[in-house]
């Protein structure tokens, strides 16, 4: 149960902060939300690979 | 935004009430600066002296039929015995970790209701340091078990789950990395400490709001003071509540990373 918000918790945080830091490099804008969205796509892809295949 | 409102009824009349702060929970009773003896210094060892009475005045002369102390000293242990570490780490090498589940357990329990309890009246799990350090205890035991069982090499490659499509296992494997390292720590300390911090806090206002009011306002602040109190009151039933069941959810995530160390897959 808890285990999932940690991951719900690292995808965005982690994706979003490498958006960030390719924001400040190729000094662009769009990458933060971007990075934010891909992560929220990865913790849900995997949480539902981790926890919703076990049946 | 309410608090702020009841802050400044209460200033309005002249008096000003000061609205407790974070700076209430820095309590150096000896001595300043880091090396400084704190109120929850003091708490915390008291707890653990007084926990080691009671533990050892409990069980020296264990009966089959139980004394009401040992009855309830049985009855903690059997919860995080049974309920907790064998259920969730399996009793194939569960009783291993026993003795440091329920260490945890009682200690933080004792802490935490040390929050509400006259003259104490202090949780020292609302000072930072001490989640952090409770937290390494339990980060180094999971990370330690997992490294010794299967190596270093082996305990990254576990990470990530198999039969994931080739192109995505980096991603997933810089996301467990972080998971596993960095929120899953962070998240344990900041739990209990956040809980602890907010509720004495909350309960701080509510009393130290009620006393200014009923002190030094006109006939609308003392009964809108008596409603303070009253909040009060419910609140430190409530927070009675959030003390025990951030023990237990704290014994129990320790028991999962644990047990997560000790299956094959994460």
């Amino acid at each position: 149960m808890w285990n999932v918000v940690s991951y719900l918790i690292s995808g965005p945080v982690l994706f979003g902060g490498i958006g960030w830091a390719l924001d400040r490099w190729l000094v662009t804008e769009f990458l933060v939300p971007v990075g934010i969205l891909a992560g929220m796509a990865v913790s849900l892809y995997l949480v539902w690979f981790r926890y919703g295949t076990q049946q | 935004m309410s608090l702020n409102v009841l802050a400044n009824l209460a200033t309005a009349d002249g008096g000003g009430f000061q609205t407790p702060t974070s700076a209430e929970f820095y309590q150096p009773l000896w001595f300043d600066g880091p090396l400084a003896i704190t109120r929850p210094a003091v708490v915390l060892m008291l707890s653990v002296g007084l926990i080691a009475w009671w533990l050892v005045a409990t069980t020296k002369r264990a009966a089959i039929v139980p004394s009401k102390g040992q009855w309830v000293t049985e009855g903690l242990y059997g919860f995080i015995r049974n309920g907790v570490a064998r259920d969730i780490i399996g009793s194939k090498d569960f009783l291993r970790y026993v003795p440091l589940l329920f260490s945890m357990f009682v200690l933080i329990l004792v802490n935490n209701l040390f929050g509400v309890i006259p003259p104490v009246q202090y949780p020292t799990m609302s000072r930072i340091g001490i989640p952090i350090a409770l937290t390494l205890v339990v980060y180094v035991t999971y990370h330690y078990i997992g490294i010794k069982r299967v190596g270093v090499g082996t305990y990254f490659k576990a990470l990530v789950p198999p039969g994931l499509p080739g192109w995505i296992v980096p991603m997933i494997f810089v996301l467990e990395v972080i998971t596993f390292f960095i929120t899953r720590p962070l998240t344990l300390a900041l739990r209990l400490f956040g809980n602890m911090f907010a509720g004495h806090l909350l309960l701080l206002l509510f009393i130290t709001g009620g006393q200014y009011m009923i002190i030094n306002g006109g006939i609308g602040l003392k009964i809108a003071g008596a409603g303070s109190y009253a909040m009060a009151f419910v609140l430190t039933i409530f927070e009675i509540l959030i003390e025990f069941l951030q023990a237990y959810i704290f014994t129990l995530l320790a028991a999962t990373y644990i047990a997560g160390s000790l299956v094959d897959e994460h």
